[in-house]
């Protein structure tokens, strides 16, 4: 494991994660996006699209509304493409689950961070009424700055855990998981493409 | 009004939900967008001004791609405000409030009910279709032509949208409501389902999918069959899981 690669890895997708819902949103942070660009940055572009397709149609159909958070999928696609392009012993479906997971924990830690941010809106508030400059860009710039800080450190310590844990644990897993584990990531984009065309389909 | 406010209001209505929170939801990035407006509008009147920010610090949520023309609204009707119009103060702070709840309902509908399936079944189809042809470049092609998709259209919905709130304050709601949306919405979806069957066609017909061509088959089925009353794929996903262990311990199946 290279440590200036596990912290440029989580550099990039801590300021593509900021596309999700603070900066834009210009999907620059969906996995079709994210799953190629980190898999071409590991030298391995068509797994990392896979893999980016893969959790594109888990959380297609999932609407960002009123900002529902259940998964991160920058997180999840990016944390995958990282382990599973380039890292050796590290398999696609055992880089599906680790995305899974990182995806699931940033989502927790998003929703702590966006339970915090009330106090900067009455931080404003208190400043006006005290007759002070409410400083909006620097409280602005505070959110983004905790956002950031945050996905960095989950996709930091997902990428050191998993590439130091993932080869030796998925070879010590009993041969049956291994083969359910392949079948979920083979079934995830259809058992996502397929929940979405019926979507569409009803709502269309 | 100032002849440089639409591009500030637009740049500034991109981060809109960068202090999105539980408490206030978008109310601090609206404050922030429309900071210039309220600046331009109560210059010589200090506590004009702070009694504005205080209003748009209360809290506020739409959907972003509809913001501008809510930020443009309610600059316009600010400028009216500072320029001695009684009412429209209030105005502004009742239009904020009823036309965000009632603009997010078809955008939220139109961009990522619609486009953003969209953009994600053009850069797939796009993707596997180049790929099959051989051609160079396949996967930036896909990802730049479903960022497009999606881009064109919400960016072209904030720069209108702040330029005919600007210009015709609460009266731009009537535009807007006169928009088409839900033919927009019904062809994008339409739209979006053939290119995402199409992908799967294309896939299934891939060497490294056909092998596995009637599991795949019968993934998508499941999905298509039970996803919304899983309330989503992840569990789906977990089924599958499962029962391909099972498979395997029982059946000695490997895929």
């Amino acid at each position: 494991m290279n440590p200036s690669s596990v912290l440029g890895g989580a550099a990039a997708l801590a300021v593509l994660e900021l596309d999700a819902a603070s900066i834009g949103t210009f999907l620059l942070s969906r996995p079709f996006v994210v799953g190629p660009l980190i898999g071409w940055a590991r030298g391995d572009a068509w797994s990392g699209a896979a893999l980016g397709a893969a959790f594109e149609a888990l959380t297609l159909a999932e609407l960002p509304l009123g900002g529902r958070l259940d998964l991160s999928a920058c997180v999840a696609a990016g944390t995958a493409a990282w382990l599973g392009c380039g890292s050796p012993g590290i398999s696609l479906p055992a880089a599906f689950l680790a995305g899974l997971a990182a995806g699931w924990i940033q989502a927790r830690v998003e929703r702590r961070l966006r339970g915090t941010r009330g106090a900067l809106a009455r931080g404003a508030e208190q400043a006006l009424r005290d007759g002070r400059a409410p400083c909006l860009g620097a409280r602005l710039a505070a959110a983004l700055s905790a956002q950031a800080a945050a996905t960095f450190a989950v996709c930091a310590a997902s990428l050191a855990v998993g590439a130091a844990v993932l080869p030796s644990a998925w070879a010590a897993l009993p041969e049956g998981v291994r083969v359910g584990a392949s079948s979920a990531f083979f079934a995830a984009p259809w058992i996502g493409v397929g929940g979405l065309a019926a979507t569409l389909g009803r709502r269309a | 009004m100032n002849v440089g406010l639409r591009p500030r209001l637009f740049l500034r209505s991109l981060l809109l939900q960068a202090g999105f929170g539980d408490e206030r939801r978008q109310g601090l990035g609206f404050s922030w967008i429309i900071d210039p407006a309220l600046r331009a509008a109560y210059r010589s009147d200090a506590a004009g001004l702070r009694a504005a920010r205080l209003r748009h610090l209360e809290a506020f949520n739409t959907q972003p791609c509809a913001a501008g023309l809510i930020v443009g609204a309610c600059a316009a009707l600010e400028g009216r405000a500072a320029a001695g119009d009684a009412g429209a103060e209030e105005r502004a702070r009742a239009f904020k409030n009823s036309i965000g709840a009632a603009l997010a309902g078809s955008a939220d509908a139109l961009f990522w009910g619609a486009l953003r399936p969209l953009a994600a079944a053009t850069a797939v189809f796009v993707g596997i279709v180049l790929y099959r042809a051989r051609a160079a470049s396949p996967l930036l092609i896909a990802a730049a032509a479903g960022l497009l998709v999606f881009n064109a259209p919400a960016l072209t919905a904030r720069w209108l949208g702040v330029a005919r709130g600007l210009a015709a304050g609460d009266a731009a709601a009537l535009e807007a409501c006169s928009l088409p949306a839900q033919a927009w919405i019904r062809v994008a979806r339409a739209t979006a389902l053939a290119l995402a069957l199409a992908a799967g066609a294309a896939a299934l017909a891939l060497p490294e999918v056909r092998a596995h061509a009637a599991l795949a088959a019968a993934a998508l089925a499941f999905g298509a069959a039970f996803s919304r009353a899983a309330g989503g794929p992840l569990k789906l996903v977990a089924a599958a899981g499962l029962l391909g262990t099972a498979a395997s311990l029982v059946l000695g199946w490997a895929l």
